[in-house]
C-alpha cells in the first residue's frame, strides 16, 4: 500500500544544502575563530588541537546518540582552557566559525523551489538535522525566506538527541502532530537517515545520491535500502502531488 | 537513598535560583517595546492582551502535551502569526525577552544562589538545569552575566528539548546527557505538583522544595518532597562535599 504521506521532513547537510570549498572564506573564518578567543597560539597548532578534539567528541556523540549545546560544546570539549564565561557567550559565533572553517554552505540550486511547492501543496515539513549549530539553520531558512514553509525544526544541538535515535524521529512526529506512518523523510545517508527513519516507522524514505556523502562515508554493508533515490531535490516534485 | 548517593543536582530556575519583581514601570516598558517591535499601531496594553489570549491557549495545550515551541516556532505561528514571518524569525529572541519582561516584570538572582552553586560544583556535584521556559537566550546569558556558566554541566531548557514537565522524559534526557543514573540525582524546585511528579515519576534520588514560608503552604509543600528548604544556602548543609 502507498503511505498517505502529510508530512515531510528533510536534512539538512548535503541534502537542503552544500558546501563549497572556498579558501578565502575558509581562511577568513579560521582567523576570525583566532580573533575571537584572542589565541596565543598558532594557526597550525590551534587548528590541530581543535581538530583532534572535535574528532574526540564526534565519536562519543555518534556513540551515545546525543549532541551537546553550544554553549557546552566550546567550554567543556573545544576549549576548555580558556576562561568559560568567555567562551560560552561566544559559543555561537565560535560554532559559525567552526562550521565556516569547511567551507561556505549554499542552498541547492532547486531547494528553495522545491520547498515552497512542496509546502504550497499541501504538505507540512520539517527539519531533523544532526548539527551543532542552534542557529545557523534557522537564520538560513530567514535568509532564503523559507522559514515560514516550516512547521517543526528538530536540531541535534538543542534536543540533544541524534539520528539514528528513533528518538528523534518519534520527538519530531509529536511536535509536528503528524503519526510516523504519514511522514516521509528526505537525506542523504544511506545508513543514518534510512537506519532511524525505519525503525521509527516512517512511511517512506528518500535518499538523495549525493557523491560527496558517498565519498566520505565508508561502505559498513549496512546500508538500508530507502523507498527512492533522487538525483536532484526538485525529483520529490514528481512523488509528491497536490494534497487533495 | 541517602544524600551522600546524590552526584548530580538539577535545578528549576523561576522562583528557584531566580525571583520576580513586578516593577509596573520595568513591565509597562516592556509591553511597549514589543508593540513597537512587532510595527503594531495598536495601543500597546491593547496589543499585549491580544497576544496574552494567544498566549494563554498556546499554554493550555503545551500543558496537555507535555511540549514546547523553540521560539521561532512559538513568534510565527502563535503569538505574531499576522505579522511577516521571516521578521518575525529574524526577532524571535528579542520578542520572547520583551515578552518576558512585559509579563514577569525583572528576574533578579537570589541572594545566596552565586555562592551556594559556586560551593556546590566546588565539592564535586555534577550541576544542570532542568526548566520550563520560552526563551532560548535568557538562562545562558544569566549564568555568563554571573560568571557560574562552568558550573553547570547540563543545560536543559523546554523551549529548546520540547519536552515539558512534569514529562518524565525530560528528567530522563538529563541524566542521559550529564551521564548519572536518575537515583543518584536530585532535583530542586518551587513547585509541589509539577516539580515533584515528574521527578518521581523518573526515579530521582531526592527531591527539595524551596518555598517562602509567608505563602501559607508550607505543611502540602513539606509532605510531598524529601526536604524542605527557605533559601537555597540550607543545600550546603544537605550536600556535603563529594569525596
Amino acid at each position: 500500500m502507498t503511505p498517505d504521506i502529510q508530512t515531510i521532513f528533510f536534512d539538512v547537510g548535503n541534502t537542503l544544502r552544500i558546501v563549497l570549498k572556498e579558501q578565502d572564506f575558509i581562511d577568513k573564518a579560521e582567523a576570525g575563530l583566532m580573533e575571537l578567543i584572542q589565541t596565543e597560539e598558532s594557526h597550525d597548532e590551534l587548528f590541530a588541537k581543535l581538530e583532534e578534539r572535535w574528532k574526540k567528541y564526534r565519536k562519543m556523540s555518534k556513540t551515545t546518540l546525543l549532541d551537546v549545546s553550544e554553549g557546552e560544546l566550546w567550554t567543556q570539549y573545544m576549549l576548555p582552557e580558556y576562561d568559560p564565561n568567555m567562551v560560552y557567550a561566544n559559543a555561537p559565533r565560535l560554532t559559525r566559525l567552526w562550521r565556516d572553517h569547511d567551507g561556505r554552505r549554499v542552498a541547492r540550486p532547486d531547494a528553495v523551489d522545491t520547498i515552497r511547492e512542496l509546502h504550497k501543496r499541501g504538505y507540512t515539513l520539517g527539519i531533523i538535522a544532526n548539527t551543532v549549530t542552534e542557529t545557523e539553520i534557522p537564520d538560513w531558512m530567514a535568509a532564503d525566506g523559507v522559514a515560514g514553509c516550516f512547521k517543526t525544526t528538530i536540531l541535534s544541538s538543542k534536543v540533544r538527541l541524534r539520528k539514528p535515535d528513533p528518538a528523534i524521529y518519534h520527538l519530531a512526529c509529536r511536535c509536528i502532530g503528524t503519526p510516523e506512518a504519514n511522514c516521509a523523510y528526505v537525506g542523504d545517508n544511506p545508513v543514518r537517515d534510512v537506519e532511524g527513519t525505519q525503525a521509527a516507522g516512517f512511511g517512506m524514505m528518500i535518499r538523495i545520491d549525493e557523491p560527496d556523502t558517498l565519498n566520505n562515508e565508508k561502505a559498513t554493508g549496512k546500508e538500508f535500502t530507502p523507498d527512492h533515490v533522487i538525483l536532484k531535490l526538485s525529483d520529490l516534485l514528481d512523488i509528491f502531488p497536490a494534497r487533495g | 537513598m541517602a544524600l551522600y548517593d546524590i552526584q548530580a543536582i538539577f535545578f528549576d530556575i523561576g522562583s528557584t535560583l531566580r525571583v520576580t519583581d513586578k516593577d509596573p514601570a520595568f513591565i509597562a516598558e516592556g509591553r511597549r517595546k514589543l508593540a513597537e517591535l512587532a510595527k503594531s499601531q495598536e495601543d500597546p496594553e491593547v496589543f499585549y492582551q491580544k497576544l496574552k489570549t494567544r498566549y494563554d491557549a498556546y499554554r493550555e495545550v503545551s500543558k496537555t502535551a507535555l511540549l514546547d515551541y523553540p521560539e521561532i516556532e512559538l513568534w510565527q505561528q502563535i503569538m505574531l502569526p499576522d505579522v511577516d514571518g521571516e521578521y518575525v524569525a529574524a526577532h524571535a529572541q528579542a520578542f520572547t525577552t520583551l515578552w518576558r519582561d512585559g509579563t514577569n516584570g525583572k528576574r533578579l538572582t537570589r541572594f545566596d544562589t552565586v555562592d551556594t552553586i559556586r560551593e556546590l560544583h566546588k565539592r564535586g556535584y555534577t550541576l544542570g538545569i532542568i526548566a520550563n521556559t520560552i526563551t532560548e537566550a535568557e538562562i545562558t546569558d544569566w549564568m555568563i552575566e554571573e560568571g557560574i556558566s562552568h558550573c553547570f554541566t547540563t543545560t536543559i531548557l523546554s523551549s529548546k528539548v520540547r519536552l515539558r514537565k512534569p514529562d518524565p522524559a525530560i528528567y530522563h534526557l538529563a541524566c542521559r546527557c550529564c551521564g548519572v543514573p536518575e537515583a543518584n540525582c536530585a532535583y530542586i524546585g518551587d513547585n509541589p505538583d509539577r516539580d515533584v511528579e515528574g521527578t518521581r515519576a523518573a526515579g530521582y534520588g531526592c527531591m527539595v522544595l524551596i518555598d517562602d514560608p509567608k505563602k501559607g503552604r508550607t505543611e502540602k509543600m513539606r509532605a510531598s518532597c524529601d526536604c524542605l528548604i527557605e533559601n537555597l544556602s540550607e543545600l550546603l548543609d544537605l550536600f556535603p562535599a563529594k569525596n
